[in-house]
């Protein structure tokens, strides 16, 4: 069999850390770690199609990552309790939440996520819910309510012990900001801006606000005490998707236009590929401006059918570890 | 003037559909009733249709599949009661590109 030597003329370098520079074909051996490396090229990041959600939905939320995701209740000619988990491959239904409604605000990891505020329905339009429900990855448990009861609004958190509940809708849109520790919710300081209809990004103490009602750009960061203005997005749009964490978040979809898709580095947002199928209030979950998944949502603002459709946004090129099993 | 877009029908079918390297080389854009506008005059996104075994339509083709089902929604969306008028829009027309 002919060796790599034969077909390119040279070894395999063996190299005790990466290079810090390479170039696409660019093939070495990392002793330190143990690893066969290949650079494949400048890094493309794009949206790209996977198993659609059992449920079509709008005006859902989501929590986890591009890989082990949770959407859970929305809206669909009725008031949604579904809840899906993402493997990474397929959608699984598990247990209902409690309490059916749409336009949560979720946060933590598929195994790990609390839910709250929303649209219960049933009542005059008005109505908010203040409901929080917390699953464990087998069930929901209703906990305790939010201070302000109100739907539309955004949410960040690592687990379901520590969540921010940022802006929402009473009406009108407001600048309240509640932190959860596990047990109760509590005021925070509030919003620059009141809205509603944002994403939300990051962690309980260290988040963003992205975007909102009105098509508005402006973004907020939190610090765990205070929100400070930092730079808008590109395009200002509202009912939009978010995901990552304070320095490497990602904004996308939203009205109008809704498949916009940009990337924030902890100082700016740049424009990247759009959304294949363009919509808004849809799911999100995600680690980085790098790894996301959007599920569900409707295509447009008054457009028809919300779509069971998902979309991972993925990178492919760059230095890539080549599996030796 | 050369057309800019191409209109065909196809079925997402989900993973596998619209793939990582396709979609950074082509813009997508999905339409209601599984109409998928892509790049006219372009050998990525005729070897995408072909993979997805889509049926390439004209753009008045296209825009009546788009209008039926958008009217079939505007119907539904009527006879909705007020409260569910307030959770979603009245779906409204879409015009497709030449």
């Amino acid at each position: 069999m002919a060796t790599y030597k034969d077909i390119h003329g040279s070894k395999i370098q063996n190299v005790s850390s990466d290079p810090p520079t390479s170039v696409a074909g660019d093939l070495w051996y990392n002793s330190t770690s143990g690893e066969l490396k290949v650079n494949l090229g400048t890094p493309v990041v794009a949206w790209s199609t996977v198993n659609s959600l059992n449920q079509a939905r709008t005006s859902t939320s989501g929590a986890g990552t591009a890989t082990a995701a949770i959407v859970v209740g929305g809206y669909s000619s009725t008031y949604l309790a579904d809840t899906e988990v993402w493997n990474g491959t397929n959608w699984t239904e598990v247990n209902n939440l409690n309490a059916a409604r749409n336009s949560t605000g979720s946060a933590g990891t598929s195994t790990s996520t609390l839910t709250f505020g929303g649209f219960p329905g049933g009542g005059p339009p008005t109505t908010q819910a203040g409901a929080t429900e917390l699953w464990n990855g087998t069930n929901w448990t209703e906990v305790n309510d939010l201070n302000t009861a109100r739907r539309t609004l955004a949410g960040a958190g690592a687990s379901n012990t520590a969540v921010i509940a940022m802006g929402g809708f009473l009406p009108p849109g407001t600048n309240v900001v509640e932190t959860w520790n596990g047990t109760n919710w509590t005021e925070v300081n509030d919003l620059n801006t009141p809205r509603y209809a944002a994403a939300g990004a990051g962690i309980q103490t260290a988040a963003l606000l992205i975007g909102g009602a009105g098509g508005t750009p402006l973004t907020e960061s939190w610090n765990g005490s205070n929100w400070t203005e930092v730079n808008d997005l590109n395009t200002g749009r509202e009912a939009l998707m978010g995901s990552g964490v304070q320095t490497s978040a990602l904004a996308y979809g939203g009205a109008t236009p809704a498949g916009v898709t940009e990337q924030w580095n902890g100082t700016n947002w740049t424009e990247a590929n759009d959304l294949n199928t363009a919509r808004l209030r849809a799911a999100s979950a995600g680690a980085t401006n790098t790894s996301a998944l959007a599920s569900g949502g409707v295509p447009a603002p008054g457009t028809p059918s919300d779509v069971a459709l998902v979309e991972q946004w993925s990178v492919s090129g760059g230095v890539s570890t080549i599996d030796l099993s | 003037m050369a057309k800019t877009k191409q209109y065909c029908v196809a079925e997402n079918w989900g993973k596998g559909f619209i793939e990582h390297s396709e979609s950074s080389k082509i813009k997508f854009a999905g339409y209601p009733g599984n109409v998928w506008q892509i790049p006219a005059h372009n050998k990525n996104a005729n070897l995408w249709i072909n993979k997805v075994l889509g049926t390439v339509k004209t753009r008045d083709e296209a825009q009546a599949i788009v209008d039926g089902v958008v009217t079939a929604e505007q119907t539904a969306w009527d006879a909705l009661s007020d409260e569910e008028k307030t959770i979603r829009l009245r779906p409204s027309d879409i015009t497709l590109e030449e």
